[in-house]
Parts: C-alpha cells; sequence; structure tokens
C-alpha cells in the first residue's frame, strides 16, 4: 500500500516534470497550412514566390518561397487574392547602376495578371497539400 | 554471534553508533520523487531565465531606438529640420549616397567620427570620397554600438553597401506606409511600397529634410525609426536595411511600413546577402527584374518590434498589429484613424 502511494507520487512528478515541454508544442496563430505545385506553361517554376493576400479585413499577406514547382505556406483562412513572380536573367543584358559593377539585368516572366493585376483568388478553408496553380503565358 | 561481536566492537568504535543503526533512511522511491521535483522545477526555470535574457536585451533596443529618437530631436533643435532619408545623388559631389546615419553621428556622441568622416576628401581623396562606399573600413567600418540591436547575433556586422567595408546596423527610419497604385479603393490593388522617392508618404525619403509641421497626423501617430534584420555578419549585398555606407538608394536607408512587421513578405532591395534568410526574406531586386526598393520592420524580439515614434517615444508594436493602423503610423498625413497599436 505504502509503494502504491509513493508510485502515485512519482507519476504525478513525471507528469509534471513532462507538461512544461509539451504545451511548447502546438500554434496558435489561427493560420493555416497549404502547399502544392505551381507550373508555368506546363513546367514546374524553378525558383520564385507566392503570396496570399486576405480580401477581407487589414487586408494582411504571406508569401513562401517556389522551389522547383513546389510551395508551403501558411496563411489566413478566407478569401485570398494569389500573386505568382518568378524570374529569369535577361541573355548578354548587363548594366552598372553601381559605380564599376556591371550587373546581370533579370526580368520577371510571369504575367501581370498573375501578379500585380492578379486575376486568381482561393477561399482557404483549411489545411490543403493540393493547392496547385497553373499558370499560361 | 559473529556478528554481533563485530557490531558491538563497530559500536564502541563510534558514540553514534547505535543511534545511526536505528534511524529511519529515505527509500529510493522517496529521493526519486525529490529528484523528480527538483527536475520540474528546473524545468520550469530554465526557459524562464532564457526569456529573462532576451527581456534585457529588448530593453537595450528599446533604450537605443530611445537615443535614436531623442537625436533626430537635437538635430531638429540644430537644424530647424529632421535629416534627410539619404541624399540626392548628383554628379561631380562627393560623399555620394549619404544618409540620416552620417547626419545624426553628432548627435548620437560620436562628434569625432562625423568629423573624421567629414574630412573623408583630404584624408582619401577625391576618388575615394566620391561616394561613400569606396572609402575604406577604417572609416567606414566603425562599428556604433547604439545601432546595434543586441538580439540580432549579425552584429557587429558589415555590408548592404556593395562590399564587406563598410557598417550594417539595424535601425531605420520610416519612408512611408505605402500608396494605392490606383486611386481607386480595390482590396487587391497593389500598393506601391517604393521608398526611392522624395516622398514615399513617411517622414523621410530622398533628399527632402521634413520638419516636425509636415508631421500632419501628430508626432504621436507617426512612425520615425524602426529597427530591422540584418541577415548575417557578412556578404555583399546592396541595399539591405541598415546599410548605411552606400547601400541608400537601394533601400539601406529605411524601412517601408506596408506590411506588417515581420512579415513573410520579403524586403525587396538591390541585391540579397541572403534569399531565404530565416524571419527575413528577401528578393534581389535587380537581377529578378523587380520594381520598387523596400525593407520592412523585423526583429529578434519574440512577436514584435521596437519603434521610435516622432514625439520621442519607443514603443513595443505587436507582429499581429492591424495593417491598415500601422500603415497609417507609417504615413505623415493619412488622416486615417489609428486602431490600438
Amino acid at each position: 500500500m505504502r509503494w502504491l502511494h509513493h508510485s502515485g507520487l512519482l507519476l504525478l512528478a513525471s507528469i509534471l516534470a513532462v507538461l512544461p515541454i509539451a504545451s511548447g508544442c502546438g500554434s496558435s496563430d489561427g493560420l493555416v497550412g497549404l502547399g502544392g505545385t505551381v507550373t508555368f506553361d506546363g513546367t514546374p517554376i524553378s525558383e520564385g514566390r507566392i503570396q496570399f493576400r486576405s480580401t477581407t479585413g487589414d487586408l494582411k499577406a504571406y508569401s513562401a518561397r517556389i522551389e522547383n514547382g513546389k510551395y508551403e505556406i501558411r496563411v489566413e483562412p478566407g478569401e485570398a487574392a494569389v500573386q505568382i513572380y518568378a524570374s529569369r536573367p535577361v541573355p548578354g543584358k548587363f548594366e552598372e547602376v553601381n559605380p564599376g559593377e556591371k550587373d546581370q539585368v533579370g526580368e520577371m516572366y510571369i504575367p501581370e495578371r498573375y501578379n500585380s493585376r492578379t486575376e486568381l483568388s482561393v477561399n482557404v478553408e483549411g489545411p490543403k497539400e493540393d493547392q496547385d496553380f497553373a499558370l499560361t503565358p | 554471534m559473529r556478528v554481533c561481536e563485530y557490531r558491538r566492537s563497530d559500536a564502541s568504535n563510534s558514540v553514534r553508533g547505535d543511534v545511526a543503526t536505528s534511524r529511519r533512511g529515505f527509500t529510493l522511491v522517496e529521493l526519486l520523487v525529490v529528484i523528480a521535483i527538483i527536475g520540474v522545477m528546473v524545468g520550469l526555470l530554465l526557459p524562464a531565465v532564457q526569456a529573462a535574457r532576451e527581456a534585457a536585451r529588448r530593453m537595450q533596443c528599446s533604450n537605443n531606438v530611445k537615443q535614436l529618437s531623442l537625436a533626430m530631436h537635437n538635430y531638429h533643435d540644430a537644424f530647424k529640420s529632421f535629416p534627410y532619408g539619404h541624399k540626392q545623388e548628383v554628379a561631380g559631389q562627393t560623399k555620394r549616397r549619404d544618409t540620416w546615419y552620417h547626419r545624426i553621428l553628432p548627435f548620437i556622441e560620436q562628434q569625432s567620427y562625423y568629423e573624421a568622416y567629414d574630412r573623408a576628401e583630404d584624408t582619401f581623396g577625391q576618388f575615394a570620397a566620391e561616394y561613400i562606399h569606396r572609402l575604406p573600413a577604417e572609416i567606414a567600418g566603425i562599428a556604433v554600438d547604439g545601432l546595434m540591436c543586441p538580439s540580432d547575433p549579425a552584429g557587429p556586422a558589415r555590408g548592404g553597401g556593395g562590399s564587406n567595408n563598410g557598417f550594417q546596423g539595424n535601425y531605420a527610419v520610416c519612408a512611408g506606409g505605402g500608396t494605392p497604385v490606383t486611386a481607386i479603393i480595390d482590396p487587391t490593388a497593389v500598393l506601391n511600397l517604393n521608398m526611392i522617392l522624395e516622398d514615399a508618404g513617411g517622414m523621410f525619403g530622398r533628399q527632402r529634410a521634413r520638419k516636425f509641421r509636415d508631421c500632419v497626423d501628430g508626432t504621436s501617430n507617426t512612425l520615425a525609426v524602426s529597427e530591422g534584420i540584418i541577415r548575417g555578419s557578412t556578404g555583399g549585398s546592396w541595399g539591405g536595411l541598415g546599410g548605411y555606407w552606400g547601400g541608400a538608394p537601394h533601400g539601406a536607408f529605411g524601412f517601408s511600413a506596408g506590411e506588417t512587421p515581420n512579415t513573410t513578405i520579403p524586403d525587396r532591395v538591390y541585391s540579397c546577402k541572403s534569399v531565404t534568410f530565416m524571419r527575413a526574406p528577401c528578393e534581389n531586386g535587380f537581377a529578378d527584374g523587380l520594381p520598387g526598393r523596400w525593407n520592412f520592420a523585423r526583429s529578434y524580439h519574440p512577436g514584435g518590434v521596437q519603434v521610435g515614434l516622432c514625439d520621442g517615444s519607443v514603443r513595443f508594436v505587436s507582429d499581429s498589429v492591424d495593417r491598415n493602423t500601422w500603415r497609417n503610423l507609417g504615413n505623415r498625413q493619412d488622416g486615417g484613424l489609428l486602431g490600438e497599436f
């Protein structure tokens, strides 16, 4: 009986010991995880950025990198306007903006209907791993 | 019988022998319980100690922002205006790309440093003094303690101005909160966040030195100074926040309040030290052919950034601040209502 009493105490102590560690996990920021594939003209965008901007409330935006066509992002639930950017160097074009430094000029090649005048939008309802975007030139 | 004898002889050696054998010891379980309780207490205390260290660093950072805010006021007393964000570049002039940082030096007890900088043309020659990023590390590389946030492990850092010559600090002035590209208030309308303008909506811009009277929204409703993240101690880049020595026209002088503190939206400068830096994503504006240059307010303090308002007060603004409130704080004459911040 005495032994039992002690092991009860021990159990309590070990629960107490684990509690602070366990309580540190899990997020409470209300954001939702999204992921998927972004293709342009059928091929995955090798490097770029994707942005979700809520179209309600204070219009907060969230951004993530696209790598090898894949992205992972955490956004607010609700309606969001999506913008996608990707760039490539302009062959043979260099400019000297800073004295003594010739730098490769680049261009953003995604049409403006996918970024600065975006027509893309999604309704984020919950976590989703196949929120894909297929862009056309 | 033998054992008995042994015990007796043992007892005779010790005065407390009999008492000791009759004293009740701790059982293994009791000891384990005690150890477990100590473990719990240490577990509770350790994270708390870490938090206390961060609190101390945040307080020091807050003091840095306060000193900068006071320096701005003293500058205004002396010159009847705030300093410019950065100087308009004019061919043939020396000290091109000079910023507010250089103007404010005498007001943060760096008078002799300022004078050495002022004499740069005599000391280092006309060519070196034409652009401030050409100045050697012995003058440009001097780190000023008050411009470094102790929570940023990068400090004392170099960079932001093309080479590793120039000191890069954590503090920048507010260029504005962005203006809608179209007059129509469309929720999805893209804001123009570009800071490299004479007037991007805030108190600091290219060449224009503004006065208290320009702060139409009121000095306690307008941002002056904030902190940012440096993205590592070294590395070539143009325009990273705090790159006072040559990065100014690429964004280094200031920050935009177009997005809330510690946003996941990348800074967009001429070139980045890193595009994937944790807590501070960045875009190579030039190499990626992207228009506009900006930095956002960022910090290593959990949950927000330290900012200085034009009235000289220092506030800790949460990452979850309402975006419109934050933007209105950034703009000096938007007339918008401020929510809680």
